[in-house]
């Protein structure tokens, strides 16, 4: 078949079996691959009601059909399983080389279902598939495990792609998330905990030899092309140029970076984290995913301050912001220590950092003291304290047992005043590293999302073709809602094909021409559309039914209330919030009551067999 | 479009600030992280959206990208004025008073 392999890899740890699955066009034709298939699979094996710790849930890592090509940002990969925090369906992307490398080992996507007595991982490689013990492996952080697997089996840096959990995933933190290929993350909703429930601690795929075919390779190389030089200009070719290191003095400005856990939107440090700064100060290189031109994703070393000589990964937008205003500390150096100790210990940053920086003001108004803290003193910026208190999530350790459940599940545990500190939506997803308050489409996006993250992205290339307000007033309800619900499926294209947003800016038009290059399907935009929005309604259902109902679609009392300084301060969303759901349900085709899908709006997406 | 120093009869040309925020400032040939604040001269009358094609013929760079065809200007680049973010395009028309701040910022999302 082109552009796949035909196969899926099933590995059952109960039973210590690997086999392979058939994969037929039919199937790839209604849900692509990645998060498409990884949800056609959840629907069809893991009862909704289960917990996410059930070996009965399965991990699904998959790649899409344009996996393997040259087509930049599509050796990612897309992670689909029932989520520690939502205990719901979860859709989370980590870019890097895996998803290029597990295809050319012959497999689309990998199915792990069950659970092991004893540590093992998965080693893919030309020859086959081995469960190997993964004993010695426990304890050692993402970067370490990397190395280590490496090591033992011979590969140098890019002759293999390892994802692994860190401590915290062995320890079911419910924000723990997989990393690989030097800190891309699949992070979000807790999937590191289902593998660490599993104990698998990692995936390590080789670089075999290529032997994909597709219909029309020279065609996909035009595409290739084509995609870098929209790349090299879309919203000023600034991520193909700084990745999103010049992201955070913008935001300040605009009144959407979040401050000490949302208690203001000024940070007049701001300038301090521009990445035309930090990049020649910290000696930053390139570190390319496969077949991206980009200088999005680099490794630096921290050259001033007290944490000069640490060497990581640049931390990304999300993981400046987090580790630097959100907990209102001012050294970059120390915000590249406390990003990389996070993706080391093998937990979600936003969670982390919403988690630490409640803890702060907790400290700050007295709800906690020093002594319920195992001793630390969490001030505001103590970047000490925040190493340890990391720490001890990732290994549940004291207080931090707590906290390793979450900061909606934390919170609640304290009570009082402190739960209307915590920045949660009402499934228990994080909200991304923003503050929303300046950001309504992603605040409704966060809090309808059935992906345990972001759901749609409303910055898409083909703007008309999505039908999104243009241009658009971002504070106006109405056009914020439009933008939601039309723009509903264009990530989920992405996720599926699996190819990094950062050089596709779901742009489905181009998309649908190397689909059907690869595939010689000869797919229409509009049915790739609909793909797109069947796997939105198919989510939709599927976390109705494991009971994530309308009700829990409310932000947290902090998340939407209303900013009280910066440029956004006379802007609260909590006013027409009931009004934008509403309109949201009616132009998703969705009853309100009950949330579920009208039985019109399943059939016109082919789903007949869900209508009731 | 000469709005830069013109006095009207009905009152004294004004000064206003453009603070060039993040990697817009390339637009204006700035590469550094240091602060970028231009200092324009107006007359009464003009609106933010004057002042802004004001500055996109002097800097064409900027003008080619935030007015490009089939562009939504505040897709490309988010105005605040006097520290209050200005979200939709009619708020542009807005009057500038003299001593006005304006500030400029990536429209992009990302991260």
């Amino acid at each position: 078949m082109y552009g796949s392999t035909g196969k899926v890899l099933r590995v059952d740890l109960s039973q210590g079996k690997v086999w392979d699955e058939a994969l037929d066009e039919a199937t790839l034709r209604k849900y692509l691959g990645g998060t498409g298939l990884g949800v056609k699979y959840l629907f069809e094996e893991v009862d909704p009601k289960i917990e996410w710790s059930d070996p009965k849930n399965i991990f699904f890592l998959g790649s899409g059909p344009l996996g393997g090509t040259r087509i930049p940002g599509c050796a990612s990969i897309s992670v689909v399983t029932k989520g520690a925090l939502t205990n719901g369906l979860t859709s989370t992307q980590a870019n890097g080389n895996f998803g290029a490398y597990l295809k050319w080992c012959g497999y689309d996507a990998i199915v792990v279902q069950g659970a092991s007595s004893t540590w093992k991982y998965l080693y893919l490689h030309e020859g086959g598939v081995e469960l190997r013990d993964a004993s010695h492996l426990v304890g050692k952080d993402t970067w370490e495990t990397e190395d280590a697997i490496k090591e033992e089996l011979g590969y140098k840096e890019r002759t293999m792609s390892v994802f692994s959990i860190g401590p915290a995933g062995e320890n079911l933190v419910r924000f723990a998330g997989i990393f690989g290929d030097r800190g891309h993350a699949a992070a979000h909703n807790g999937v590191g905990a289902v593998l660490g429930s599993k104990k698998l601690k990692a995936f390590a795929a080789a670089r075999a030899t290529n032997k994909l075919q597709f219909v029309d390779p020279e065609k996909l190389g035009e595409l290739a092309k084509k995609f870098t030089e929209v790349a090299k200009t879309f919203g000023g070719g600034t991520v193909f140029n700084w990745g999103t290191s010049r992201v955070l003095p913008g935001a300040e400005a605009a009144g959407w970076l979040p401050v000490k856990n949302y208690l203001t939107n000024l940070f007049p440090q701001k300038d301090l984290f521009d990445g035309a700064r930090i990049r020649p100060l910290f000696q930053s290189k390139n570190y390319p995913c496969y077949a991206c031109a980009s200088h999005h994703y680099e490794l630096m070393t921290v050259t001033e301050g007290p944490y000069a000589g640490y060497f990581g990964k640049e931390p990304e937008y999300e993981q400046w912001a987090a580790w630097g205003p959100q907990i209102y500390q001012t050294d970059p150096g120390a915000a590249v220590v406390l990003s990389n100790t996070v993706d080391r210990l093998g937990m979600d940053t936003n969670e982390a950092s919403w988690v630490v920086g409640w803890v702060m003001e907790c400290y700050e108004k007295g709800a906690l003291k020093k002594e319920d803290l195992d001793g630390l003193e969490m001030t505001w910026g103590n970047v000490e304290a925040t190493l340890e208190l990391l720490k001890n999530i990732a290994y549940r350790r004291g207080y931090g047992d707590t906290l390793a459940e979450g900061v909606k599940r934390a919170a609640e545990k304290l009570g009082g005043e402190a739960v209307n500190w915590a920045i949660f939506t009402g499934k228990g997803n994080s909200p991304r590293g923003h503050d929303h308050r300046g950001r309504w489409v992603e605040m409704l996006d966060t809090t309808v999302s059935d992906t345990g993250t972001l759901q749609t992205q409303m910055l898409v290339v083909n703007k008309d073709l999505w039908k999104m307000p243009n241009p658009m007033d971002v504070f106006d309800p109405d056009q914020v809602v439009q933008a939601e619900a039309n723009s509903t499926g264009s990530l989920e294209v992405s996720d599926s094909l699996v190819q990094c947003w950062f050089t596709s800016f779901n742009d489905t038009e181009t998309q649908t021409e190397a689909l059907n290059a690869a595939t010689g399907w000869n797919m229409s935009v509009e049915e790739v559309m609909k793909v797109g929005k069947r796997i939105v309604n198919l989510m939709r259902v599927y976390n109705l039914r494991a009971g994530l109902t309308p009700d829990r679609e409310k932000p947290s009392a902090r998340y939407c209330s209303q900013s009280v300084d910066g440029p956004n301060k006379d802007k609260p969303i909590a006013p027409h919030w009931e009004k934008m759901l509403d309109k949201y349900y009616q132009l998703m085709g969705w009853d309100r009551k009950t949330g579920m899908p009208l039985p019109e709006t399943l059939k016109e997406l082919g789903l007949e067999d869900l209508v009731k | 479009m000469d709005l830069t120093t013109r006095k009207t009869k009905e009152g004294q040309a004004i000064k206003v600030t453009v603070e060039v925020m993040s990697w817009l400032k390339e637009d204006f040939g700035h590469q550094g992280w240091d602060k970028l604040v231009i200092e324009e001269t107006v007359s009464p009358g003009t609106s933010v959206m004057d002042l802004l094609r004001v500055i996109a013929d002097k800097h064409p760079r900027f003008g080619q990208k935030a007015f490009a065809k089939n562009q939504d200007f505040l897709d490309y680049c988010a105005v605040i004025r006097n520290g209050t973010f200005l979200s939709a395009l009619a708020d542009l028309n807005t009057e500038l008073q003299d001593g006005d701040n304006i500030k400029l910022s990536p429209g992009f999302y990302g991260g």
